[in-house]
């Protein structure tokens, strides 16, 4: 049983087993850790999310000076919301959320502001590197509410369901602006390599 | 097309992922620490449930209460009470002469003709007296199984109606 975690005395360091005892253990289990002021529990939410919440932020926003302040302050957010979450959804699921809403936050900054977006970010997979600017052009080119479900679903990995809950839409929605999306994608890359 | 969607899904899933910069956990983590530690809110107890426990307690002290005063303890109240109802209850009650009613009241036929284990008439008072001196259930098993001490068997008369200096 993973619910029940040893807490060190006070003023000692933690020993090693409590570490090994904290990356194994479940995200709910953390998060309720967390929840009752454990710091270690949530550095280690941050680190089993922060490459995924990074990419979602990175790919709503195409910037990545804007993805990396929406990250961070959805982490502290929940850090500090973590005392009314009700754990009635999966941890995770809830902060990709508060992530989602930091990044439309400066989309409609950015609306408002016209700023000048001119960041295409590069990524470390070894595919063939023109094959991989095609397809985040291609992506990037997107609207943004087709951009956001195919993120969601083809590149963090969520399901429909969580999609859902996390971009706030119903699930029907999510899978038509899914297909919508990943058959534009398609299409723009057909169009670039007869081109 | 389902072939297409899929190999979109498998190259988005491949190449559109990116690594979040080494110092993002360090930042959070100390902004984290600089924080207040959470409290965790405790879900309150709706006003109908806290309503409906007031409610029922209130019920079961009510049917506590009622009960008890239904409770025959002495087995004398009843004919205080009508001795104390006076004879405005009595008129209610249609009792002649007050005390206890006519439903109550022992049957004229008792007291027409009872006879006793000599086949001689017995007097209506005995009847009564008689009747009266009948040990309740409680008591007879008491008398009847504990042999009680003679102090002790006149204290316990003391306190009972039926035996003892305050005997009716």
């Amino acid at each position: 049983m993973q619910d029940v975690l040893t807490l060190p005395l006070p003023g000692l360091a933690r020993p090693p087993a409590y570490h090994d005892r904290v990356q194994r253990a479940s995200d709910e289990v953390l998060a309720r850790r967390a929840a009752d002021g454990d710091e270690s529990a949530f550095e280690e939410l941050v680190v089993r999310y922060q490459d995924r919440l990074y990419t979602l932020a990175l790919r709503i926003t195409l910037s990545e000076a804007d993805a990396y302040d929406c990250v961070q302050e959805g982490l502290v957010s929940a850090w500090r919301g973590l005392g009314s979450f009700r754990f009635n959804a999966r941890f995770s699921t809830w902060m990709y959320r508060i992530v989602v809403r930091k990044a439309y936050d400066v989309l409609e900054r950015r609306g408002r502001t016209a700023e000048p977006v001119d960041e295409v970010p590069a990524t470390s997979v070894d595919s063939p590197v023109e094959a991989r600017l095609d397809l985040l052009e291609a992506l990037s080119a997107l609207e943004p509410e087709f951009r956001v479900v195919a993120v969601a679903c083809d590149v963090v990995g969520m399901s429909m369901d969580e999609a859902a809950i996390a971009l706030d839409l119903p699930a029907g929605t999510v899978k038509s602006r899914l297909h919508r999306a990943r058959a534009r994608l398609a299409e723009s890359l057909r169009t670039e390599t007869e081109a | 097309m389902s072939q297409n969607h899929d190999d979109i899904a498998a190259r988005l899933r491949d190449e559109a992922s990116a690594t979040a910069p080494e110092r993002l956990r360090a930042d959070v983590m100390l902004r984290v620490r600089a924080e207040p530690r959470p409290q965790r809110i405790r879900p309150r107890r709706s006003f109908g449930r806290s309503f409906a426990t007031v409610a029922v307690a209130a019920c079961i002290l009510g049917a506590l209460v009622f009960g008890l005063s239904r409770v025959d303890f002495g087995g004398g109240s009843s004919s205080g009470a009508g001795a104390t109802a006076g004879p405005e209850r009595s008129q209610a009650l249609g009792v002649a002469g007050g005390g206890t009613p006519s439903y109550l009241a022992p049957s004229t036929s008792a007291k027409r003709a009872v006879y006793g284990a000599d086949g001689q008439a017995v007097r209506p008072g005995a009847v009564d007296k008689a009747l009266t001196a009948v040990p309740r259930p409680l008591k007879a098993a008491i008398y009847g199984r504990y042999q009680l001490a003679a102090p002790l068997r006149k204290a316990f008369g003391a306190i009972d109606p039926h035996h003892g200096p305050n005997r009716r």
